[in-house]
């Protein structure tokens, strides 16, 4: 090592550097390595000036560093400047010097370094940051990304609007604290579908907000690689009020059937106690004996309260998923809708199992679903045809099927069913059928229309079993 | 209604119409009759 160092020819270095090399005498040049004339555009023989050189913005501040380094003796730190070539382009440059000393001068050595690229990376670094920062604080969506066991890396400030936390207090913590708990295993496995088929799904949940309160949000999550490791990045957004207008949609839904079976189900009523009347009229006249006619009175009593207890249950808002057999279901929405069908004389054929089938589902909900597809069938159908109304199981579904020899629904409109306002009666809102839909979704089901048109049709609702 | 034995349902149906009740009561007594098709019953007794 000494021998070779010894022997090395430091100017050599100097002039082969990519860095560019300048030595002042005073203010005047009296060496720059061939990389300062390359950098700033001159030829090897042209005079430099350094007022020319140096952007007129560092004038003042040179004068201050160079003082420094004279009359202080000390190297000053290295500062971004601005060069300007011999076309008066400019050039980022960052700029340091130092003493030297030789035979009693004192000279200041000066290196020069083009961060150009660096500026023009720091400008775009900047530029893409602002654009995150941007997005960051006015997107409205909560935007979050955890890892694959649901700890929260980074959640954008939006959160703070929907759910009152700042995004400090949630980074660090499980999702799945944070959720309901009816809706906790939903989403965990929602989130483990998501981790291994890594198809990114809609889901819906309750969250806890700050407040305390339970906050719907619907999200939909997809997975990507942050370095090695999986993550998930999920975009969820505040729906508590769609949830409510929801709600409040499927209540107006709801009444309109009961407007429209309203003349039907009084007629019902209108019967037994026609025949309650006669009867009494028939034992005040004491032509026959009383207690012949108490059992039928009381059957007749019964219906009407049968009548106006489903008529209630049905029309009461409703929000609780409990356990229900779909037979009784069924068996109530049959009192209120065969006055209906029998008006239009077509016989309601309901094939009742003898034993109970078990849901978890919102009574009214399912009963609007089941009086929907029945009303549809019958409106569907010519006089004195046959709507069926039947369940079949397998392991872990049960099947509701509605079929009807009616009309039918060309092939063109069957995409169209469900969605809001798209009717193909007269008189429908085209609300009906986008109601049954969300519900069946909320009771995690699913909805299949089997229709040849002139032919008829068969309404399938799968929905899940209750496990036992 | 349809609890009622036929008997008691031919009885009622002509005290109702003794008596001038209701044609709608008249009329429910009278579908049921027909249902369990015992009009035959009513043509001979009256």
């Amino acid at each position: 090592m000494a021998t070779i160092s010894n022997s090395i020819d430091y100017s050599q270095l100097i002039e082969n550097a990519l860095i560019g090399y300048v030595v002042l005498n005073k203010r005047e040049i009296v060496y720059a390595n061939p990389y300062i004339y390359q950098l700033l555009g001159y030829q090897a023989n042209e005079r430099l000036e350094l007022d020319k050189l140096l952007h007129p913005d560092y004038h003042l501040v040179c004068n201050d560093r160079l003082k420094v380094v004279y009359e202080q003796h000390k190297s000053v730190a290295p500062m971004e400047q601005k060069m300007i070539r011999k076309d008066g382009s400019i050039v980022h440059v960052e700029v340091f010097a130092t003493p030297y000393f030789k035979e009693n001068e004192i000279y200041a050595q000066v290196q020069i370094v083009d961060i150009t690229d660096r500026k023009s990376y720091e400008k775009v670094y900047e530029d893409t940051e602002l654009s995150r920062q941007l997005m960051n604080d006015h997107i409205s969506d909560i935007i979050t990304e955890l890892n694959v066991e649901g700890d929260v890396q980074y959640v954008s400030p939006s959160i703070s609007n929907s759910l009152g936390y700042q995004p400090e207090e949630i980074v660090g913590m499980n999702l799945f604290q944070l959720i309901h708990p009816e809706e906790k295993e939903k989403l965990y496995k929602h989130y483990q579908r998501l981790l291994t088929a890594r198809k990114s799904t809609m889901v819906r949940y309750r969250a806890l907000s700050k407040s305390g309160n339970f906050v719907w949000l619907e999200s939909r999550g997809n997975v990507f690689f942050r370095g090695n490791e999986l993550r998930v990045i999920a975009d969820s957004r505040n729906i508590t009020e769609q949830i409510e207008s929801e709600k409040r949609l499927r209540q107006t839904e709801k009444m309109a059937i009961i407007g429209e079976l309203s003349a039907g189900i009084v007629h019902e009523i209108k019967n037994p106690l026609t025949s309650i009347k006669g009867f009494l009229q028939l034992m005040k006249a004491g032509t026959i004996k009383t207690k012949d006619y108490i059992s039928i009175l009381n059957t007749e009593v019964e219906r009407i309260e049968r009548i106006a207890q489903d008529l209630l249950n049905f029309a009461k808002p409703s929000n609780t998923m409990k356990k229900q057999d779909l037979v009784e279901l069924v068996d109530d929405v049959i009192v209120l809708i065969d006055v209906h069908s029998k008006k239009k004389n077509i016989e309601l054929i309901w094939r009742r199992p003898k034993s109970p089938i078990y849901i978890k589902a919102d009574a009214s909900q399912i009963k609007q679903v089941i009086i929907n597809l029945i009303k549809n069938a019958i409106e569907a159908s010519e006089e004195d045809h046959q709507v069926e109304v039947y369940l079949e199981t397998t392991e872990h579904h049960v099947f509701i099927k509605v079929k009807d020899d009616g009309c039918g629904i060309p092939k063109e409109q069957l995409s169209k069913i469900g969605e809001s306002f798209f009717t193909t009666k007269e008189k429908g809102t085209g609300l009906g059928l986008m109601i049954t839909q969300k519900i069946i979704k909320h009771h995690h089901g699913t909805m299949k229309i089997d229709s040849v048109e002139g032919e008829g049709t068969l309404f399938t609702i799968q929905l899940p079993l209750i496990n036992m | 209604m349809e609890y009622l034995s036929d008997e008691l349902l031919i009885e009622s149906y002509h005290k109702a119409n003794e008596l001038d009740l209701s044609p709608e009561f008249i009329q429910l007594i009278e579908e049921e009759i027909q249902r369990r098709s015992l009009l035959k019953e009513i043509q001979y007794s009256s």
